[in-house]
């Protein structure tokens, strides 16, 4: 009951008019650094830090929170609407979301993702709010093996966004393991890849790529294709979901929901892990696994739902531990930290007016983001309304201009290109990017982890199956790896009793 | 030589228009480039800077984010721009002085004209609460007699923790498992969790693990003792001949005209001195520590040619 009164506190801070207001605007320009490419969340929250200077610690708080989990609602619009993933965590919405939209399903898709965003972060705040001092102590025990079991398994579930093909997703997650090689080594810091260029030493920056390979090459390829009048012919049938669609979505949510606050605690990258492990568990369920990757609504759900539930659970290791788990909570500790507030084991019992308004704020901007969205949902539509041969060029622009507003930089501008070329021609072979995306930014990471844990071990390889929790990652992973095996071993053992069994009749 | 011819006709068009120049200077906002992106110390410092320039400068100063490289990219746009005080670099020590002598980046002293530095931080040994030492002299003895078990987490290769512990070690002569993280936080964490035995962190990250009992500070790697820290003793203190410090520092390209840089030494050195501004760098768990021109190149010259020697791997 303690914890009613506490959260009631927290409502009395944040329902005051001024922070109802800072909790709109942030909602409001989240939402809108979400739908346009480029400048993302990390960066408009720094250029609006020094305006927090003069408001109360608590306000800019909830201003710049809002800014956080908004982008992660606006980030689904443009890869559902025009199939540009506005951040890494929404990649994985393009799959199904862009299938969707052409199929004339774009407003059920927006819904979906609204609704289900909706429904994913009032549960991860609630979770957030019971489990956060626990969670942060298991979040402890994530040392690098853990970290390299859990990218294992990752990675092997990339494979399942490939669409039809698992063959041609592994190539491109191969192809993504090289492109994340660019850069410095993560241990030694020596160059590799860079050929003396001194941009590419950072690697190549996420959203460029994603960016070109996505947006520039799907505009590619439809322009070539409209001169063959049909295939563009996008009837919007029933703005909102259908009841068939709620129902196949309820269940993804909820899984995606969990999933996403669980590995969201995880500091790194724990809204992009969990967004394709939930659209691989999703496809795993499924009883027409075929449906994905052609406007699957579970695809959508799930991996939504997983999203933006992380975005919400990655407050838990700043909130508790001190430690900002990503660039844009980095950000938000900075501006407690200029404000006078230590994030750290004691924020909650020093400043119970920050944790607990901020908690609350949260319950409220996920509601406001909802009354956001929804409307906009129409406006978005009657966007694809547009003929694509004016459309198209609007695209291009939005996609450069957000390129080169990153850094100020034109060599960024040319990456997007070069990528959006690469996009273009790995579309014509039928090859899907999204894997390829994924593998570029776990790639690193999981180099990272390996050659950490082996540092840890003085290279004793053993250590991923003494420790409890790595050992049983791995473990997951093998089953799956085996499981066709398996299956294929049991069935063959099956027939041997059985006798031959007769093909089914037609 | 060429680039000596092109340098010369630099340095005589930049004087000749000197004395126009200075009196007027400066006649339109002032860049001031950093070459990383948002939200780190220097981001932060920057725009506090930035914050009091207008009364000092009679110009905004405005804060452009030029990422990537390292440092590089941001840097090099200084050094390629004209050398008449309007784009400047807030550079650091670590692409400027680590980054530079180990990519060996033409980033370094030799590139730029040191305007002034703003202030400067150490870094904090820092050990899990549990940890058996309670001096930094203790942690070195153990991993002295037990070479290669000591485990420190580092905030990336060459960064700014895995430097001043190899100064340490060098000075010490220990051997000692070394593992680069990706960042401060992921440090932080692996020494939290018992994985790593000590890290090297900053003030405003390992204060308030300090205060909740679940980190113990052994040692600051400045000069002199620090700020909240007082009762923390320096490496030096300890026993081993290190100094290291992260610098923030306001550079011009080369061949800026003596004029220009004395008028941006002067009216950096008052917004140092301004309330409001000390007022926002104390939030940020800093101090600051203003070096004019003169003195900050000397000061950067020493520390250059100490981490050539380290970077170069010669013993001390």
């Amino acid at each position: 009951m303690e914890i009613l009164s506490l959260l009631a506190g927290g409502f009395a801070v944040a329902a005051t008019p001024t922070n109802l207001m800072y909790c709109f605007i942030g909602s409001l320009i989240g939402t809108a650094i979400g739908v346009l490419p480029g400048l993302g969340p990390p960066a408009t929250i720094a250029l609006l830090l020094p305006v927090t200077y003069g408001i109360p610690a608590t306000s800019a708080v909830i201003l710049l929170a809002g800014i956080f989990y908004g982008a992660m609602y606006g980030g689904s619009t443009t890869s559902i609407l025009l199939n540009i993933p506005g951040e890494a965590a929404s990649v994985v919405t393009c799959l199904d979301g862009y299938q969707m939209a052409r199929q004339g399903r774009a407003g059920a898709a927006l819904a979906i993702s609204a609704i289900g965003s909706f429904l994913a972060g009032t549960v991860s705040v609630i979770g957030l709010m019971l489990l956060a001092p626990p969670l942060a102590s298991f979040a402890l025990r994530f040392g690098a093996p853990e970290n390299f079991a859990l990218l294992v398994l990752g990675l092997m579930m990339v494979g399942y966004l490939g669409g039809a093909s698992m063959t041609k997703g592994l190539m491109m997650a191969l192809l993504g393991l090289l492109l994340g090689m660019v850069g410095l080594d993560p241990i030694m810091g020596s160059p590799r890849f860079t050929y003396g260029v001194w941009k590419l030493s950072e690697g190549f920056e996420f959203v460029l790529v994603a960016m070109g390979l996505f947006g520039i090459g799907e505009v590619l390829v439809n322009v070539e294709r409209t001169l063959a009048p049909e295939v563009l012919k996008t009837k919007i049938s029933g703005l909102l979901a259908s009841r068939e669609e709620w129902r196949a979505a309820g269940l993804p949510l909820a899984r995606g929901s969990l999933l996403g606050f669980f590995v969201g605690v995880l500091p790194g990258g724990g809204a992009i892990i969990s967004s394709f492990v939930s659209y691989a568990l999703e496809k795993k369920l499924s009883r027409h696994p075929e449906r994905f990757g052609k406007g699957a609504v579970e695809g959508v759900a799930g991996p939504e739902a997983a999203n933006n539930a992380a975005a919400t659970s990655s407050f838990i290791p700043l909130l508790t531990l001190g430690i900002p788990g990503n660039a844009s909570i980095a950000l938000i500790f900075a501006a407690l930290l200029i404000h006078g507030i230590r994030p750290g084991p004691l924020l909650v019992a020093e400043r119970p007016e920050v944790f607990w308004g901020l908690i609350a704020s949260m319950y409220i901007g996920n509601v406001m983001l909802l009354v956001l969205n929804l409307p906009l949902i129409g406006l978005w539509v009657k966007l694809l309304e547009v003929p694509y041969l004016v459309l198209a060029p609007f695209i291009v622009v939005f996609v450069l201009v957000g390129a080169y507003s990153i850094n100020n930089s034109v060599f960024d501008v040319g990456t997007t290109v070069v990528f959006g070329a690469l996009g273009y021609v790995l579309r014509k072979f039928d090859f899907e990017p999204a894997p390829l995306v994924l593998a570029m930014i776990l790639g690193p990471q999981l180099e990272g982890a390996l050659r950490r844990s082996l540092l840890y071990a003085r290279g004793d390889l053993t250590v991923f199956f003494q420790r409890p929790i790595a050992a049983t990652l791995v473990a997951l992973a093998l089953l799956m790896l085996l499981s066709p095996l398996v299956r294929w071993a049991l069935a063959r053992k099956f027939r041997e009793i059985v006798g031959p069994v007769s093909p089914a009749p037609d | 030589m060429r680039r000596l011819r092109f340098l010369a006709a630099v340095v005589i068009a930049a004087l000749a228009a000197a004395p126009v120049a200075a009196q007027e200077f400066p006649t339109k906002p002032v860049e001031l480039v950093l070459p990383f992106g948002p939200g780190g110390s220097h981001d932060l410092t920057a725009r506090a800077v930035a914050s009091v320039a207008h009364q000092y400068l009679g110009q905004p100063l405005l804060v452009v984010l030029k990422p990537g490289g390292g440092g590089a990219v941001g840097s090099q746009h200084v050094i390629r721009a004209k050398p008449d005080g309007y784009t400047l670099l807030f550079g650091g020590t670590g692409p400027n002085t680590v980054f530079a002598l180990v990519q060996k980046a033409p980033i370094g002293v030799e590139h730029f004209t040191p305007v002034a530095r703003i202030n400067h931080s150490p870094a904090v040994f820092a050990v899990r609460h549990e940890a058996p030492w309670k001096t930094l002299r203790e942690a070195i003895e153990y991993a002295k007699k037990n070479p290669g078990k000591f485990s420190f987490a580092n905030t990336g290769p060459w960064g700014a923790a895995d430097y001043p512990m190899r100064l340490i070690a060098r000075a010490a002569g220990i051997d000692y498992t070394n593992v680069p993280h990706d960042g401060g936080g992921p440090a932080l964490l692996a020494v939290l969790g018992g994985h790593a035995d000590a890290t090297f962190g900053f003030a405003p990250q390992l204060l308030p693990q300090i205060m909740a009992s679940k980190m113990r500070a052994l040692a600051v790697s400045g000069g002199k003792r620090f700020g909240t820290l007082r009762n923390v003793p320096t490496v030096k203190e300890e026993g081993f001949d290190v100094n290291f410090t992260m610098w923030r520092a306001v550079l011009a390209p080369k061949g800026t005209p003596p004029a220009i840089v004395e008028k941006l030494e002067a009216a950096f050195r008052k917004m140092s001195e301004d309330k409001s501004f000390q007022a926002l760098i104390k939030q940020l768990g800093d101090e600051v520590d203003f070096q004019g021109a003169k003195d900050f190149e000397a000061t950067w010259r020493q520390e250059w040619d100490v981490a050539a020697k380290v970077v170069a791997g010669t013993p001390k």
